[in-house]
């Protein structure tokens, strides 16, 4: 029987640890939630991918802006749920891109309405608690099927892009949530066909609107 | 009377023959039941994971196979590595797990390769947890877990038995995040249902959890013997049962059931039985006892 050596005593100890402090980096440097990517510090912070939200914003070629909503569409709240996760200007990137590609329609939601459907949906909700301040109309992606019922609904065609990455904020004294952004804000705008990799998305960052990550 | 001794001896038995076994076989074993109960998050992973255990757990011959463990580490890894953001920590520990099983397969020194690694990652996961939770600011103050209990139905029955608020208003308190997380909108804020004596609890939880989750990690990764040392299994067995049956997480709680009954010495027949006990004991934290005990103090 041959001894047991460093490598079969140590190598598992070293990997966790090895990961361990690239996932603290990666939170430091590049907001990963500390709940992910295994670092062990999950239960720690009130900053979990759960409680991360991806304001999303699309203008049209008129200049009228909507908020885009994600969740009836399986592939890109997955890549929403990744971009909330390691909000990194990559992934954000390629979820622009993804949108831009994408036939939207109007659902035509606002403020009112929102608070119409939250009140149906939750009639316990006192919606008088949910201040909103910014009035808006509603896109979500295109799926089969859609104006099948009724008269078509039109499609919208995406000019330009806004993402950002939010985190909560939980005041405990008066128990009270709110969201910041996490670092830059990301705007793309569709590019021409054979446009450098380099220039995809024509990403800029919107001065002054995140906070240090 | 009689009834009792005849339970009593069947279960001596039944532990007898449980921990007659082979001391390594016996953790190969019980990682694969772990691997079958807990080991996988996504379809792909599942499927394979099931085939594979299921095969593996009925021969001694697969069992003790390094291949046979080479191949669920690789299925490991490289599924973990597509969901690497996506996956709990624990799905990281038991991968790590996996890894020294074909280690120690291949090592021809099976079960003191895996008693020292079992300790070691036990002890690093507490200190990790322990240093992002030092490194937090809310945690310490009680009011990441203060909004935890405010907000995540996996422990609401938990609050209503500690705190003032019923369960309507504590379903409202989740509505009323989902609705800030579902309309991403600039300038909105909520105000929740708040407890100020459940912050209170909360903080007293906090310290408690720094304070034995500190105390696990010195206990693991303190390699002279002594009286840490001594305290280690308690230490570990305390930390799963007043953690778990409050924030029922069961795959951690298992992991960490096999990985600390694989760090005991063969001879520690009591830690070992307790590992055991607790192992049997885990898939209880599924059953809402706060939710009983709740009904029971309110009629």
């Amino acid at each position: 029987m041959k001894g047991s050596t460093a490598f079969e005593l140590f190598s598992a100890p070293l990997l966790m640890i090895a990961i361990a402090m690239n996932q603290v980096r990666m939170a430091h440097d590049h907001a990963l939630s500390p709940w992910k990517g295994g670092g062990f510090g999950m239960f720690s912070t009130v900053d979990g991918p759960g409680n991360r939200r991806l304001a999303c914003e699309g203008v049209d070629s008129s200049g009228r802006s909507f908020v885009i909503d994600l969740a009836g569409s399986r592939e890109l709240s997955g890549l929403s749920t990744r971009a909330c996760t390691y909000p990194t200007p990559r992934v954000l990137r390629a979820l622009a891109e993804r949108l831009l590609a994408t036939p939207m329609v109007a659902i035509g939601a606002t403020q009112a309405e929102l608070a119409e459907r939250l009140t149906r949906d939750n009639p316990d909700i006192d919606v008088g608690r949910v201040a909103i301040e910014t009035p808006f109309d509603v896109l979500r992606p295109r799926v089969d099927g859609d104006g099948a019922a009724g008269a078509p609904l039109a499609t919208v065609a995406l000019a330009r892009v806004e993402l950002s990455v939010q985190r909560v904020v939980w005041d405990p004294r008066a128990a009270t949530v709110r969201f910041v952004p996490i670092g830059e804000a990301l705007a793309a705008l569709p590019q021409p066909a054979g446009a450098p990799a380099a220039a995809r998305a024509g990403a800029t960052a919107r001065a002054g609107e995140g906070e240090a990550s | 009377m009689r009834a009792w001794s005849l339970a009593r001896g069947a279960l001596a038995r039944f532990v007898d023959d449980v921990l007659g076994q082979e001391p390594a076989f016996l953790v190969l074993r019980m990682t694969l039941v772990l691997l079958l109960l807990h080991g996988a998050q996504s379809w792909h992973l599942t499927v394979s994971l099931r085939v594979i255990c299921a095969i593996t757990i009925l021969s001694p011959a697969l069992t003790g196979s390094a291949l046979v463990w080479l191949v669920l580490s690789l299925a490991m890894v490289w599924s973990n590595a597509v969901d690497w953001l996506l996956i709990d920590n624990h799905k990281y520990l038991i991968t790590y797990w996996c890894l020294v099983c074909s280690l120690a397969l291949a090592s021809g020194q099976a079960q003191r390769v895996l008693k020292h690694n079992a300790r070691l990652l036990i002890g690093l996961c507490f200190g990790l947890a322990v240093v992002w939770k030092a490194l937090t600011a809310d945690f310490a103050d009680g009011s990441f877990l203060y909004m935890t209990f405010l907000t995540d139905s996996r422990v609401f029955s938990v609050s209503e038995l500690i705190g003032s608020l019923g369960m309507d208003e504590l379903v409202q308190n989740r509505m009323l995040l989902r609705s800030m997380t579902g309309a991403p909108v600039d300038g909105m804020s909520v105000a929740l249902n708040g407890d100020p004596g459940l912050w209170t609890v909360t903080r007293g939880m906090a310290l408690w959890t720094f304070a034995i989750e500190g105390a696990v990690a010195a206990a693991f990764l303190w390699w002279r013997r002594g009286r840490l040392d001594r305290w280690r299994n308690t230490l570990l067995i305390v930390f799963v049962l007043t953690t778990y049956f409050v924030l029922p997480v069961s795959g951690f709680a298992f992991a960490l059931a096999v990985l600390g009954f694989a760090q005991c010495d063969p001879l520690e027949r009591r830690a070992r039985v307790a590992y055991l006990g607790l192992l049997m004991l885990i898939p209880f934290i599924q059953v809402p006892w706060a939710s009983y005990a709740s009904s029971l103090i309110n009629g």
